[in-house]
């Protein structure tokens, strides 16, 4: 308490005017005082105090009335438990005299005080105290709205920062540093906040930086920040010069805000952009988006391609630039349907591919804003020509197979294995008997009108189904209501995924009818044939018996008829060798005939018997050098006789197919006959040809000998035919004959040409190609 | 000319021909030692008295020859006994006969005739052949022991 220093005039007096000054000073204090004598407990602990004076700013303070004389505690109730600091505190200062200061909240008078506590004497404080309430609340406010501020920043993720341009120093929000994944300590310059953003932004902030200090100008910029774990964090920063009123820039300030997560957002959308313009281009539908106008907003590629545009220049055209005028008017009318009416439309519609109508399914949709409102149509369409055609085509053959099933070709029914028929049409209820009432009342049962004989035949039709869904065509009969029976062929097949048979019926009684007339035809056509049979059989027999008859009668001619020849001939010799001397020349002339006679009858037997192996010995057929056999043949016929000059001029003659030693035989024949008749000739000359026919080679032997009469040329080829004496050229007349005859066998014919005196062609052919018997 | 006494087994029923084939072979002196057979059962009885097991009285003949068409046994069994026995296989046997067959021939040969000869019916072949024959069969065919 300052004390005036005044003259004492008188001690009294002056402690009077003391009193006074300190009273007045006392209560017109504006801090509230109390003068309070401490009580302690039996530890010395302070436990209380008694206010023994308090001035009138104490009450204007406290609001307490009348505390002077009173406990603490019974002014304040609980100001002990809620306040225990001031006990201990007036307590320190009456213990150590040592002042000291402090604000305190009562919540019992809902007040903040600032108290000095001072110790007058021992055992006392005296507590002068202002009520802090208002500034405490004022600040109070001021914190509030720093932490709102705060918490606004956390929350949007935005820092403020300022730096002060002088003194190169920086301050920042509590987000700003949050962002930057440090502590204020650890950003105090610019040099350390360049440090920490991506190494390839930097140089860009910087000039950023400069840039917007050089010209005063805002400065907005997006920038990466390292992160302690080695991550990214996206800034956009922006900021703007505080300048002095002459225009110096004094400080740059401004904001950081975490676009991390748009910048993920934005990937994300980029992404899924992408991912759907790689659908739409790359599905085989054709797409499109038309806006509110009809014009077109966006196609996919392969839509673009059908205009031979590209998708961009599609863009902001109309249908009617796009289409011819019928169908871009159907289009937009369409369009615009859909979009009054804001619901998703399918249907067939025409198109016009590259100049080509042809038919399109085609969905048409409204495409809606996020307010719901229309803003345009979205069409997918793909071609389904072909597949149209193809159901046309299907329907049509539905139709063409329903058209066979009612036609009255053949029965048809849907049939199950348990008797029930669940369709037939007219031509089998017709063939039954029975009428369509009746089957559709159910009362038609396959099994009942099948006469029992024939069920076997169906369980055997039908285990055949089983098995292979199909049944190979069976004959079975029906059982009309008059008791006759109607003779069908039937075959079914199980429809796929069904006990459901398709039966097809087929009316063979007509055939049966025809079939036993055949068959009792044919038994009287078998009685026929075996009696012929028969018949060729004892003829059979009979040639053989001739055959071997007359195998046996020229066995007989070779063997018994030339002994008796042979002993004519050789005791007629024997006579003449032994006992010519006894016989006159007449009897030796007569001798002579015999013998002559003797001999040319052996000879006739010989070539009987020649001509008729030839006749029956068995063709071998093989390939055959006749070119060689010609060849072989003359070169021996030229040996036997080597005195005569015979040009004989043998052309190719190839090969053929036929019995080697009967071929060899033709040409003994035929070119001895050529040797023979030309022996009168002066320069005997024989040519053997070939030439191809049809289907024949025909070879010739053409000599420049005797000839013959051309009258007689039927008789050439008789046996024992001869034109010429037997005295003028030697033999029987059969060579010919044999030719003929092999040459028949062959399946050739013989011929000769010639005139007496002009040599002769004898020929003959044999089939080629094909063999022929 | 070799004056050996030779034996030669002719099996013939026409008694005609029986009687040219030995003037033929006489005209070459080898008629001497022909024995003459008239049929088959008399060939076989003769060149197999007992089966195989002893040799005729006057000994195996040096040659055979052999009509086919005879009475009661053919020639061709009469050839088959021969060459199937092991005492006779070795003699030469000849075919002489008036068949012209192609059968015959070749049925011969199968069952091991060493020579068939057609009987001519001109008498001046058919000695000069029989003559032949009989002159290399004995004179110039050697036969194993």
């Amino acid at each position: 308490v300052p004390v005036g220093v005044a003259p004492a005039q008188n001690a009294e007096q002056a402690l009077q005017e003391s009193r006074q000054r300190y009273e007045a000073l006392f209560g017109q204090m504006l801090e509230g005082v109390a003068y309070c004598q401490l009580l302690f407990d039996e530890a010395g602990q302070p436990a209380d105090w008694i206010y023994l004076e308090v001035n009138p700013a104490f009450e204007a303070l406290t609001g307490l009335r009348d505390a002077a004389g009173k406990r603490v505690t019974e002014v304040i109730p609980g100001v002990r438990e809620t306040n225990p600091e001031l006990l201990e505190i007036f307590g320190r200062v009456a213990q150590t005299g040592v002042p000291e200061q402090f604000e305190t909240y009562l919540p019992a008078l809902e007040r903040w005080f600032s108290v000095k506590v001072y110790r007058p004497q021992a055992a006392h404080v005296a507590a002068i105290f202002e009520n802090i309430t208002e500034r405490k609340r004022a600040a109070e406010l001021v914190q509030t709205a720093r932490d709102h501020l705060e918490e606004a920043q956390r929350l949007a993720h935005l820092g403020s920062w300022d730096l002060d341009l002088a003194s190169d120093k920086i301050s920042g929000s509590a987000e700003f540093f949050r962002l930057f994944d440090a502590v204020p300590e650890e950003i105090l310059r610019y040099a350390q906040f360049a440090e920490r953003l991506h190494p390839d932004d930097r140089e860009r902030v910087d000039r950023d930086v400069a840039e917007a200090l050089a010209a005063n100008r805002t400065y907005d910029t997006e920038y990466r920040v390292r992160l302690r774990d080695g991550g990214w964090r996206d800034i956009n920063a922006l900021g703007h010069v505080v300048a002095d009123a002459d225009g110096k820039p004094l400080r740059f300030v401004g904001t950081c805000l975490d676009i991390t997560e748009h910048k993920r957002a934005d990937e994300e959308l980029r992404v899924s952009q992408a991912r759907y313009k790689t659908i739409v281009d790359n599905i085989p539908q054709k797409v499109y988006v038309k806006g509110p106008d009809l014009r077109w907003a966006s196609v996919n590629g392969l839509l673009a391609r059908d205009f031979g545009l590209r998708p961009e220049d599609v863009v902001g055209k109309t249908n009617r630039e796009l289409f011819p005028q019928d169908l871009a008017d159907k289009y937009s009318a369409d369009d615009q349907r859909i979009i009054e009416a804001g619901a998703t439309e399918e249907f067939d519609e025409e198109y016009l591919d590259q100049g080509e109508r042809r038919m399109v399914h085609s969905i048409k949709t409204p495409v809606r804003d996020d307010s719901g409102t229309i803003q345009g149509v979205l069409g997918v369409f793909w071609d389904v020509t072909d597949e149209r055609r193809a159901q046309d085509e299907l329907r049509a053959s539905n139709e063409r197979l329903r058209r066979l099933v009612d036609s009255s070709v053949f029965g048809f029914t849907v049939s199950r294995a348990d008797g029930s028929i669940l369709e037939a049409n007219d031509y089998f209820l017709d063939l039954v008997g029975h009428t369509r009432e009746e089957l559709e009342r159910g009362e038609i049962d396959w099994r009942t009108i099948t006469p029992v004989e024939w069920l076997p035949a169906d369980e055997r039709g039908l285990a055949e189904a089983l098995e292979g869904g199909t049944c190979a065509p069976y004959e079975k009969e029906y059982l009309r209501p008059d008791g006759s029976r109607i003779s069908v062929l039937l075959a079914y097949a199980y429809l796929s995924d069904s006990e459901d048979r398709a039966v097809f019926v087929l009316d063979i009684s007509e055939r049966k009818r025809a079939e036993s007339q055949l068959k009792r035809a044919l038994k009287d056509l078998a009685a026929v044939n075996a009696e012929l049979e028969d018949r060729v059989k004892a003829r059979t027999a009979a040639l053989e018996a001739a055959n071997r008859e007359l195998e046996a009668f020229s066995y007989s001619v070779s063997h018994d008829l030339r002994a008796p020849l042979r002993s004519v001939d050789g005791f007629s010799k024997i006579l003449l060798q032994d006992h010519g001397e006894q016989l006159d020349a007449e009897a030796q002339r007569v001798l002579g005939v015999v013998i002559r006679n003797v001999g040319q009858m052996g000879r006739l037997i010989d070539d009987l018997l020649a001509f008729s192996r030839v006749s029956r010995k068995e063709l071998e057929r093989q390939p055959v050098d006749i070119d060689r056999l010609a060849r072989s043949v003359s070169e021996e016929l030229r040996a036997a006789e080597p005195e005569r000059a015979i040009e004989v001029d043998i052309g190719p003659l190839g090969g053929t197919l036929g019995d080697s030693g009967l071929l060899r035989q033709v040409w003994v024949n035929l070119l001895g006959n050529a040797f023979k008749f030309t022996r009168p000739a002066e320069r005997p000359r024989i040519e053997i040809r070939c030439e191809q026919g049809a289907g024949e080679r025909r070879y010739s032997v053409t000599d420049n000998g005797v000839g013959f009469d051309a009258a007689y040329v039927d008789k050439l080829f008789q046996p024992f035919q001869r034109l010429h004496s037997t005295s003028e050229f030697e033999g029987t007349g059969i060579g010919l004959a044999i030719v003929a005859r092999i040459v028949q066998r062959h399946g050739g014919r013989v011929w000769a040409e010639g005139a007496s005196g002009q040599g002769a062609t004898f020929g003959f052919s044999l089939p080629t190609g094909k063999e022929k018997t | 000319m070799n004056t050996e006494p030779t034996e030669i087994l002719l099996v013939e029923d026409n008694r005609d021909d029986v009687e040219l084939t030995l003037r033929a072979l006489r005209t070459h002196n080898l008629a001497n030692r022909v024995k003459v057979v008239g049929d088959g059962v008399e060939a076989l009885d003769y060149l197999l008295p007992a089966g195989d097991a002893s040799a005729p009285p006057d000994g195996y003949p040096r040659l055979v020859l052999l009509d086919l068409k005879l009475p009661r046994v053919g020639g061709l069994d009469v050839l088959r006994r021969l060459k199937t026995s092991e005492a006779t296989r070795h003699i030469p046997v000849v075919v002489l006969t008036s068949s012209h067959e192609e059968s015959d021939l070749v049925a011969s040969y199968d069952l091991g005739a060493n020579s068939y000869i057609v009987k001519p019916v001109d008498f001046e072949q058919f000695t000069k052949a029989v003559s032949e024959l009989g002159l290399y069969w004995l004179l110039l065919n050697k036969v194993p022991v």
